[in-house]
């Protein structure tokens, strides 16, 4: 999971992308090391520290990981896509982004 | 009857109630050997990390066996061969726990091989029971057996397989087998009613059923509707509907895939068929199934007709709205189905493809505030993670 994370947030750091975790660990600082050991560099939402959180609660989570990846307007553009799936979803909605902006 | 049976007889007549059971006593003193597996014995040729022993039995045409290899040890795996060595039946789990258990009828007078080995490779005291076996308990052993070795056959085929094309045409394929011995346990259910192995083998054919819900194969969509036309069982009827409505669903959604003209058609009939099971269907379990995979199947459709830019989309989408705000309606009584359908239209609403993503306004890991909105104008991943 991690490196195909940080490989993707690697590849299109020059381009109008963001990864974004809610995250729902436990402790927070006991997450700490372990970003730093990853090197998990993107940003996450704190989900109260626990599964059960409001943000998971909101958005109806049932499994772990889940994904939704989003255009530059907002909108939900696909879920449930993993890997090189997300990739190509991500890698569309980027050229579609930046042709918009010609 | 087991007595009978190792006194070599082929029985052909059924027993009087009291002789059966008499002979179940007779079962419960089958031969029970205590063994050990040493690190040292010999490798076995299927388990090849691990040490076996072999047992052999002289056994008659006609007779049935159940062998039971039970050890606290290590995870017991049995084989069966007749004398030349040719495996005739395996198995690591069937009788409970991590023990192993095959039901054997025997084709032809011969000097059969019980091999003892392990899954895990480890060694250790084992104890191998051997019994006569009713002669439904051994029409369910054949089945069980035969699907075992399916199993195992198309796992070998399968890491095996190059390409991922090669691995579908293989899963396919064992699906499609897997629809027959669904037809071969309803048999052995059929001829043994009220037999604690005929109950089994329904046991097993429900299971078979359910698995075959994620198939998109026309050979398995046919063996249901055989079952749907002709089973006498209703409740196996019902169930079959119900997967053979999910087939129909995978089907067209390859069809949608390789633009096969046939897809709008298989879609069309897997909603029909769930809007009957939702409507009518007198089984209140297979009726709420029923609905809640419509309002997933019309979801999936409408996002399917959003991505390729289908001008019908809106229409797909209503669709899938008015029948789960239809359903959740009549399940009102129902306050656990109720809210299952009513997350569905949330579901729907506000978590589909095409939608704008809701406002997610919290702390970072940091305990730094930020919202999801701030990152308009970029492509977003949102991954609900954790570190477990």
């Amino acid at each position: 999971m991690y490196p195909h994370e940080r490989s993707l947030v690697k590849r299109l750091e020059k381009r109008p992308f963001a990864l974004i975790g809610v995250n729902s660990d436990q402790n927070r600082e006991a997450l700490k090391p372990i970003l730093e050991k990853e090197k998990i560099t993107w940003r996450s939402f704190w989900n109260g520290g626990s599964i059960g959180g409001p943000i998971s609660t909101a958005w109806k989570v049932q499994g772990w990981p889940t994904i939704y990846v989003l255009d530059g307007t907002g909108t939900i553009r696909a879920r449930e896509v993993r890997g090189e799936a997300m990739d190509r979803v991500v890698d569309t909605l980027l050229a579609e982004l930046e042709n918009s902006k010609k | 009857m087991y007595r009978s049976v190792i006194w070599g007889l082929v029985l052909l007549v059924p027993l009087p109630a009291a002789w059966a059971r008499e002979e179940k006593k007779a079962d419960d003193n089958g031969t029970e050997i205590k063994g050990k597996l040493s690190p040292d014995d010999p490798r076995d040729k299927v388990q090849a990390k691990s040490p076996h022993k072999v047992h052999t039995m002289k056994w008659k045409i006609g007779e049935s066996y159940q062998i039971d290899l039970v050890s606290r040890d290590f995870d017991a795996f049995l084989r069966l061969e007749d004398s030349a060595g040719k495996q005739l039946a395996l198995d690591d789990d069937s009788g409970g726990m991590l023990n192993a258990r095959i039901v054997f009828a025997v084709p032809r007078d011969d000097t059969y091989r019980i091999i003892a080995t392990s899954l895990d490779g480890k060694a250790g005291n084992y104890t191998l029971t051997v019994r006569g076996a009713s002669k439904a308990e051994a029409a369910l052993g054949k089945v069980q057996a035969d699907f075992q070795k399916a199993l195992q056959s198309a796992q070998q085929k399968f890491v095996k397989a190059a390409t991922e094309a090669e691995k579908e045409k293989i899963r396919d394929q064992f699906f499609e087998d897997a629809a027959s011995y669904l037809e071969r346990y309803l048999k052995v259910a059929r001829d043994f009613p009220g037999d604690p192995a005929g109950a089994k083998a329904r046991v097993q054919a429900n299971q078979q059923l359910s698995m075959l819900g994620n198939v998109g194969s026309p050979a398995v969509a046919k063996t249901l509707r055989n079952l749907v036309e002709k089973s006498a069982d209703k409740s196996i009827q019902n169930q079959a509907s119900l997967v053979l409505a999910k087939v129909l669903r995978n089907q067209s959604e390859k069809a949608y895939e390789n633009k096969d003209p046939k897809a709008p058609e298989l879609f069309q009939e897997a909603t029909k068929i769930l809007r009957n099971l939702a409507d009518k269907s007198t089984d209140k379990s297979i009726q709420a199934q029923a609905g809640l995979t419509l309002g997933e199947v019309l979801r999936g459709q409408y996002e399917k007709a959003y991505e390729r830019k289908d001008p019908k989309a809106p229409e797909a989408y209503q669709e899938a709205e008015n029948t789960l705000a239809e359903m959740s309606k009549k399940a009102e009584g129902n306050f656990v189905l109720a809210n299952q359908f009513k997350n569905a239209l949330f579901e729907l609403q506000k978590l589909s493809v095409g939608k704008p993503a809701m406002e997610i306004e919290a702390e970072d890991l940091d305990g730094k505030k930020f919202k999801l909105s701030d990152y308009r104008g970029k492509v977003v991943v949102i991954d609900f993670w954790g570190n477990w």
